[in-house]
C-alpha cells in the first residue's frame, strides 16, 4: 500500500511542478507582453515627439505634421460623449435598482442591457452611420460622433451603476424610508452618496473607452485632414485614434513614426483619466468614512 | 416583584385602560401564499409598552413591519383585514405609506445609522420635512431623551460610525422620536447589544412611554416582564394570549403561554 | 441647553400633542410620494432604461431592414454559401464565407493565445501567487485592457509583422497571424478577470474540504477548485472568442483586406469587420449594392456575437446563483 501510494505522489509531484510553472509562465508573459508593447512604442515614437508635433495640424509632410487638431477634437468628443451618456446611464441603473419591481420585463431589459455591451463596436458604428449621419441628416459632425460613442458606452456606465447600486445594503435603504423618507429622498441623500465611488470610476472606465474607439468613427467620419479646431456641434473634427490609424496606413516610414508618437500622447490621456479615477474614488471613500478628526 | 417563570417583573404603567392608537380587525398578512399572520384582533392602546413574544418566526415581526407599511418592501407580501391608526385606516386605497410612516416610527434589530454626522442623522428627517422649529434644539433634546448627549455632544459633527454598538441604536432611537412619531415601533432593539447597553436603553424606552406608544418585539422573556405594561404571545402566525403583563406571567390562561413561559418551545 | 426633562419631552411631543401635525413639520399632509416631484423625476428615470431598449430595437431594424435590401438584388442562399467575395466591379461575388472564415482564424488564433494564457494567469493569482504579487498585477492587467485597439494594430504591423517576417520569410506584410497574436493578447485580461472571479467564487470550505482528505495543492486546483469554477471559466473563454470575431482596428492594419479561404496564417485575408470599415472609407454611394453589404454582412456579425454572448451570460448567471 505505502509504495503505491508514494509512486502516485511523485506523478503527481512532477505535474504539480509542471503546471505552478505553466501558470507562473502565463502570469508573466503578461508583464512581457505589456513591457514590449509599451517599449515598442516608445522607441518608435519619442523622437518625433516634440512641441511642434502638439500644436500643429496634419499636414501632407511629416516633418510639417501635428496633432493639435486631433488633441482638441478628442477632448471635445469625450466631453460631449459623457455628458449625454452619463446622464441616461446613470439615471436608467437607478430607475432598474431602485424603482422598478422584478417583472420579466425589468429583467428582460436587464438582460437586454448586458447584450449590449457585447455587440462589436463597428456595429454601433453602422447605427450612428445611418441612424444619425443620414437619417437625421447631422453630417460628419462632432454631435453625431458623440451621439454614436454615448451609445456605445451607454451599456458600460448602466452596468457599473447596478453594481454599485446592488452593493448598498437594503438595510440602509429600510432606515430611511421608516423614517418618513420619500423614494427619492432616500435615494439622494443615502444611496448615491455611498455609490459615487463606484459610478465615477465606472464612468471614467467607460470615458477611457470612448477616447481609445476607432472603429465606430471610422464609419461616423472623423477626418484626418482637419486643419482646424471644431467650434460648432455640427462641425466635421478628427481625433487621436483615427488619425493613429491613418497614419499607420500611410506607406512612408515617417508617418509610422507619428503614429507613434500620437499613440503616447493617447495613453497619456487615458492616463491622466485613470489618475483621476483614482483621486476620485479616495476623495469619495473618505467622504463617507468622516475621516475628520 | 414577584418573580414566576424566573422572571422579575419591573415597575407598571398606573394607567388602567387608555384610549386605543392601534386597532386590528380580521389581519391576515400573507407572503406570496405563506401566510404569516392569521386572523389578527389585537388592540394597542396609547402611552403603554406593548410587548410582542413567541418563537422565532411565529410572525411577530412580520406583525410589527406591517404597522407602517415597511412590508410593503417585501416582494409578495399582501395585507387583508383592517389596521386603523387612531380610526384611519392604513391600508386604504390612496393612503400615502411615507405619511404613516412619519406618524408611526421604528428602531431596527441592528443598528443601521446614516454614514454622516451624528447631527446629520437626527436632523436630515425633520429638515426634509419642513420642520418649523430650531432644529440645534430639537437635536439636543432628542439626544438628551436617548441618554446619549453627555456622551456625543462634544463630537456632534463626527460619523456616526465611530459610536460603538450601544450608542449607535440609542442614536437611533434618537432618529426615531426627533421625527415625534405618535407610535414607536421597537424590533428586537437590544438584541445585538451588550447587557449594559442593554439595560441602558430598556432605561430609555420606558422613559418614552409617557410620550409614545411603544410596540416592542422581544426574544427575551425577562426584557418583557422587565418594561412591557401589555404582553401579546404569537405562535404560528396566530395570537394566543393578550393580557397585562403581571397576568401574563404569574396567570397565564392559555396552556401554550404557560409551555412557552416554562421554556417548553421556542 | 436645555434645562429639565419636563420640557424637554414637550419639546418631542409637539406634533402629536398640538393636534395638527403640519403646525411642526410643515411638509405633512402635502402626500410627498405622489408630489410632481417625485413623479417627474420616477416617469424620466423610468424613460431613461427605456432608450435601452431603443438602442436594441435601431440595431436590430437597420441591420434587417437594408439587409433585405441586398438580398432583394442578391439570392440570400448565394450569399450564406458562396466562397468568393467580390463586391467591387460589375459581376458581383457576395459569397460571405471567405470573410467568415477570416473571422474566424482570426478568433480561433487569438483564443489559443488569451485561453491559455489567461486562465494560467488567473490560477496563479488566485491560487499560487502572494499578495504582493497580485497586487502587482492587478493594475498591470487593467492597463492592458485599457489600451485601445487601434494601438494593438500598429504593434502588430510594425513590430510583430516585422518579427515574424525575420523568422520566416514567407509570412508576407499583411498576414493572420501578427493579427491573432495581438489580438490574442488584448483579450488576456477578459479571460484572467472573469475566470479568477469564477475561482473566487467557489467557497473556501469547498478548498479546505479537499485538503483536510489529503491532497496534494496540484489536485486541489485541478481537480477540485477549478473544476467548481469551470462554468464561470468556460463563459470566460466564450466571452474572449465572441471578442476577438468583434475585433476591428487590429485586424484592419494588420491582417488584410484579400478575402480568401485558403486558411494560410502566413498571408493576408479581410474579416468582416475589416470589409465594412474598408467599404465606409471608400466612396459608395446611398442606396447601391454594395452600400447594403455594409447591412448584410453587419447583421451576420451581429447574429454571431449576440448568440455566443447570450450563451456566456446564460452560464455566468447560473453559476453565480448555485454559489450565493
Amino acid at each position: 500500500m505505502k509504495n503505491e501510494f508514494n509512486k502516485t505522489k511523485a506523478k503527481y509531484a512532477i505535474f504539480g511542478v509542471l503546471f505552478q510553472t505553466f501558470c507562473l509562465a502565463a502570469n508573466f508573459s503578461v508583464i512581457l507582453f505589456l513591457v514590449i508593447l509599451l517599449g515598442d512604442i516608445l522607441i518608435q515614437g519619442y523622437s518625433t515627439l516634440n512641441w511642434n508635433f502638439l500644436t500643429s495640424y496634419p499636414s501632407r509632410f511629416h516633418d510639417k505634421a501635428g496633432i493639435l487638431a486631433a488633441i482638441v477634437g478628442t477632448f471635445y468628443m469625450m466631453l460631449l460623449t459623457a455628458f449625454i451618456s452619463v446622464p441616461l446611464g446613470v439615471g436608467a441603473a437607478i430607475y432598474l435598482e431602485e424603482y422598478a419591481r422584478e417583472t420579466r420585463f425589468i429583467r428582460f431589459v436587464k438582460l437586454n442591457i448586458q447584450n449590449l455591451a457585447g455587440v462589436p463596436s463597428i456595429i454601433y458604428g453602422i447605427l450612428g452611420l445611418t441612424l444619425f449621419v443620414r437619417f437625421m441628416d447631422l453630417g460628419r459632425s462632432l454631435l453625431a460622433a458623440s451621439l454614436t460613442m454615448a451609445l456605445l458606452i451607454l451599456p458600460i456606465i448602466t452596468i457599473a451603476s447596478q453594481e454599485a447600486l446592488r452593493a448598498v445594503p437594503q438595510s440602509f435603504r429600510l432606515a430611511g424610508y421608516g423614517l418618513g423618507l420619500t423614494r427619492w429622498q432616500v435615494i439622494q441623500h443615502q444611496v448615491l452618496p455611498m455609490v459615487a465611488t463606484g459610478m465615477s470610476t465606472g464612468v471614467i472606465l467607460a470615458l477611457s473607452r470612448a477616447i481609445g474607439e476607432s472603429a465606430p468613427l471610422v464609419m461616423v467620419g472623423a477626418l484626418t485632414y482637419v486643419a482646424f479646431l471644431p467650434s460648432g456641434l455640427l462641425d466635421s473634427f478628427g481625433v487621436l485614434s483615427i488619425q493613429i490609424y491613418n497614419w499607420s496606413s500611410f506607406p512612408q516610414k515617417e508617418f509610422h513614426a507619428l503614429a507613434a508618437s500620437s499613440i503616447i500622447v493617447l495613453l497619456a490621456m487615458l492616463f491622466v483619466l485613470n489618475v483621476i479615477a483614482i483621486g476620485l474614488r479616495m476623495y469619495f471613500q473618505n467622504k463617507i468614512r468622516g475621516i475628520n478628526r | 416583584m414577584t418573580a414566576k417563570f424566573g422572571v422579575t417583573i419591573g415597575e407598571k404603567s398606573k394607567d388602567e385602560k387608555n384610549p386605543v392608537s392601534i386597532h386590528c380587525e380580521n389581519v391576515d398578512i400573507f407572503y406570496g401564499d405563506f401566510p404569516a399572520i392569521t386572523d389578527l384582533n389585537l388592540d394597542i392602546e396609547e402611552s403603554k409598552i406593548t410587548a410582542l413574544i413567541g418563537p422565532s418566526g411565529c410572525g411577530k415581526s412580520t406583525f410589527l413591519r406591517s404597522l407602517n407599511r415597511m412590508n410593503d418592501f417585501i416582494e409578495g407580501s399582501r395585507v387583508t383585514g383592517k389596521i386603523l391608526l387612531k380610526g384611519e385606516d392604513i391600508y386604504a386605497h390612496g393612503i400615502d405609506p411615507v405619511e404613516i410612516r412619519l406618524r408611526v416610527g421604528m428602531v431596527f434589530q441592528s443598528p443601521n445609522p446614516f454614514p454622516k454626522s451624528i447631527y446629520e442623522n437626527i436632523a436630515l428627517g425633520p429638515r426634509l420635512n419642513g420642520y418649523t422649529g430650531n432644529l440645534n434644539e430639537l437635536v439636543e433634546t432628542a439626544l438628551q431623551k436617548s441618554y446619549l448627549w453627555d456622551e456625543v455632544k462634544d463630537k456632534l459633527k463626527q460619523n456616526a460610525y465611530s459610536l460603538s454598538g450601544g450608542q449607535q441604536q440609542r442614536l437611533c432611537v434618537a432618529r426615531a422620536i426627533a421625527m415625534q412619531p405618535e407610535i414607536l415601533l421597537m424590533d428586537e432593539p437590544t438584541a445585538s447589544l451588550d447587557p449594559i447597553s442593554t439595560s441602558k436603553i430598556e432605561e430609555l424606552i420606558v422613559e418614552l412611554r409617557k410620550d409614545y406608544s411603544v410596540i416592542i418585539v422581544t426574544h427575551n422573556l425577562q426584557q418583557a416582564a422587565r418594561i412591557g405594561d401589555t404582553t401579546c404571545l404569537f405562535y404560528h402566525g396566530k395570537l394566543i394570549e393578550k393580557g397585562t403583563t403581571e397576568e401574563m406571567f404569574n396567570n397565564p390562561k392559555e396552556k401554550l403561554t404557560k409551555d412557552y413561559l416554562n421554556g417548553r418551545f421556542g | 441647553m436645555v434645562e429639565n426633562k419636563e420640557s424637554s419631552g414637550n419639546l418631542l411631543t409637539q406634533a402629536v400633542s398640538c393636534g395638527d401635525r403640519s403646525k411642526v413639520f410643515s411638509r405633512f399632509g402635502q402626500r410627498p410620494s405622489y408630489s410632481f416631484k417625485e413623479r417627474a423625476i420616477r416617469y424620466t428615470l423610468r424613460s431613461f432604461s427605456w432608450t435601452t431598449i431603443g438602442v436594441t430595437l435601431f440595431i436590430v431594424s437597420i441591420l434587417f431592414w437594408d439587409a433585405i435590401e441586398l438580398f432583394r438584388q442578391y439570392s440570400l442562399f448565394d450569399f450564406l454559401t458562396g466562397t468568393k467575395w467580390e463586391p467591387f466591379g460589375e459581376s458581383k461575388k457576395l459569397g460571405i464565407l471567405p470573410l467568415v472564415s477570416g473571422t474566424l482564424m482570426i478568433a480561433i488564433g487569438a483564443s489559443l493565445i488569451s485561453l491559455p494564457l489567461g486562465f494560467g494567469t488567473a490560477v496563479y493569482l488566485t491560487q499560487y501567487a502572494s499578495k504582493q504579487m497580485d497586487s502587482l498585477m492587478t493594475p498591470i492587467i487593467e492597463i492592458l485592457s485599457g489600451i485601445p485597439t487601434v494601438v494593438f494594430g500598429y504593434f502588430a504591423l510594425f513590430a510583430v509583422t516585422p518579427f515574424l517576417q525575420k523568422l520566416n520569410g514567407n509570412v508576407e506584410l499583411f498576414n493572420a497571424t501578427s493579427a491573432s497574436i495581438v489580438v490574442g493578447i488584448s483579450c488576456i485580461p477578459l479571460v484572467s478577470s472573469i475566470s479568477a472571479e469564477a475561482i473566487r467564487a467557489v467557497p473556501l470550505s469547498i478548498r479546505n474540504a479537499a485538503y483536510a482528505v489529503g491532497m496534494n495543492k496540484f489536485n486541489v486546483v485541478t481537480k477540485v477548485i477549478v473544476p467548481s469554477a469551470i462554468s464561470g471559466i468556460i463563459a470566460s473563454f466564450i466571452l474572449a472568442f465572441a471578442r476577438a470575431v468583434g475585433e476591428t482596428m487590429a485586424v484592419t492594419l494588420a491582417a488584410g483586406a484579400s478575402p480568401n479561404m485558403e486558411w494560410n496564417y502566413f498571408i493576408g485575408i479581410q474579416t468582416m469587420t475589416a470589409f465594412i470599415v474598408q467599404i465606409s472609407l471608400g466612396d459608395t454611394p446611398a442606396g447601391s449594392m454594395e452600400y447594403y453589404t455594409i447591412y448584410a454582412v453587419g447583421l451576420m456579425l451581429f447574429l454571431i456575437t449576440f448568440i455566443f454572448n447570450m450563451i456566456a451570460t446564460t452560464i455566468i448567471k447560473r453559476y453565480r446563483e448555485i454559489y450565493k
